[in-house]
């Protein structure tokens, strides 16, 4: 530039407007060329897949969480029908083992009864052998006692009725 | 080329000069700057998002991050009828933050291609035109009641629907004369700090902390001109989409 065409504020030099004119127009299209070209298209792609795989992720964790409940609530399902199935089974095998109890309780009251009912027989009889021979005994003795006494030989059928009426009378 | 003054780091030099005619297309050091920012945008957004991976690197997600700011803006105030411009969005934001942030660095020789008003006035023209046309294409002549604010009084639209078109047509200027004034200041503002740092020997410690501070500012400045730029960008394409006015 020629010393008369320089101006002390150099913004205000109105020779340089074409040249920065022509020379803005040439760089501001390259640049926006590329960009609407390459570079836009891009990013805005990079962002897109992003935001896809972010969504598609998100998605499918939420299809997981679906699945754990699902599986979570079988889980308690199943465990509350074995517990219930469980305590069934607890409960029938205590009355069977009540049931037997009971019924090897009774049989063996039965065989204590019948032992103490034969025994009780084996009493009776054995008493009431002891008395038959008590009654012959009484009546030799009451003979033998007579013919002491009295000398007299008491008829032995007689002193046995006299035996068995005291033994009546004394009970 | 050496006699620094603050304001020698926005002078234009030719590199190869190129005449069509009378036009004057020399390859100068702010087309230079220009090549290298479409250069460093493209670079970066290419290399990073070369592996597509899911898992994003760190320079693939900071790429994501930039494609997000424009998208969010674009989609919050335009809504998805503005996806379409998104690219011409996308381009604007990266080629202003790269050469912003380029204007920054502290090299020799480094320019600041946004610092030139007729730089922003290229893209905020082209953004005034472009936003006009869609706006005429879509609402063909009721466009023009855009200029008409309801419910005011008749009596006054005489006085408002002039305000209603300068507005309109003051917007380019202001898109770019926002930009370009803070990239002049900041940069005006650190030179001549710098240049205290040198001129004040040992107690050029006091400059130069400052101007540790205010280039720490710069680079938000740098960022959220972009971001500024990019979302009246899209209240402006909003408006000739949907023709609300608020």
């Amino acid at each position: 530039m020629e010393e008369a065409a320089v101006v002390s504020f150099p913004q205000m030099d109105a020779a340089t407007f074409a040249p920065q004119l022509v020379w803005l127009a040439i760089t501001f299209v390259v640049l926006y060329f590329v960009m609407a070209r390459v570079v836009v298209p891009r990013i805005t792609g990079i962002l897109e897949t992003r935001d896809a795989k972010v969504a598609s992720d998100l998605g499918s964790a939420q299809a997981m969480k679906a699945q754990a409940d699902t599986a979570l609530s079988t889980y308690e399902r199943l465990s509350a029908q074995a517990r219930a199935t469980a305590q069934q089974l607890a409960a029938e095998a205590r009355a069977a083992a009540n049931a037997k109890q009971a019924a090897e309780l009774e049989a063996l009251d039965g065989r204590l009864a019948a032992t103490g009912r034969k025994a009780e027989a084996d009493v009776a009889a054995a008493r009431a052998k002891a008395m038959e021979g008590l009654r012959d005994l009484a009546a030799e003795i009451a003979q033998a006692t007579a013919e002491k006494l009295v000398g007299s030989k008491l008829n032995r059928d007689a002193a046995a009725k006299a035996v068995d009426a005291e033994l009546k009378a004394g009970k | 080329m050496e006699e620094e003054g603050p304001l020698e780091q926005f002078r234009i030099h030719e590199l190869i000069p190129i005449h069509f005619g009378s036009l004057n297309a020399s390859f100068t050091n702010s087309a230079l700057f220009m090549v290298i920012s479409i250069a460093a945008v493209l670079l970066f957004l290419t290399l990073s998002t070369g592996a597509r991976s899911l898992v994003p690197s760190r320079w693939q997600s900071l790429a994501e991050m930039s494609y997000g700011v424009v998208a969010n803006a674009v989609k919050d105030n335009v809504g998805m009828e503005g996806w379409k411009y998104f690219p011409f969005i996308f381009s604007v934001f990266m080629f202003v933050l790269f050469a912003n942030f380029i204007g920054l660095l502290p090299v020799p020789g480094k320019f600041t291609v946004t610092s030139h008003i007729i730089v922003t006035f290229g893209f905020a023209g082209l953004i005034f035109v472009g936003v006009t046309l869609i706006a005429l294409f879509r609402h063909g002549f009721k466009f023009f009641g855009f200029f008409v604010p309801h419910g005011v009084p008749p009596y006054l639209l005489p006085l408002l629907v002039p305000i209603e078109i300068i507005g309109y047509f003051t917007r380019p200027i202001s898109l770019s004369v926002r930009l370009a004034a803070n990239m002049l200041a900041g940069h005006t503002m650190l030179a001549v700090f710098a240049g205290f740092v040198v001129a004040l020997g040992v107690f050029g410690i006091a400059p130069f902390l400052f101007v540790v501070a205010v280039y720490g500012l710069e680079v938000i400045v740098a960022f959220l001109q972009a971001y500024v730029f990019v979302v009246l960008t899209c209240l402006y394409l909003s408006d000739a989409i949907h023709l609300h006015h608020e």
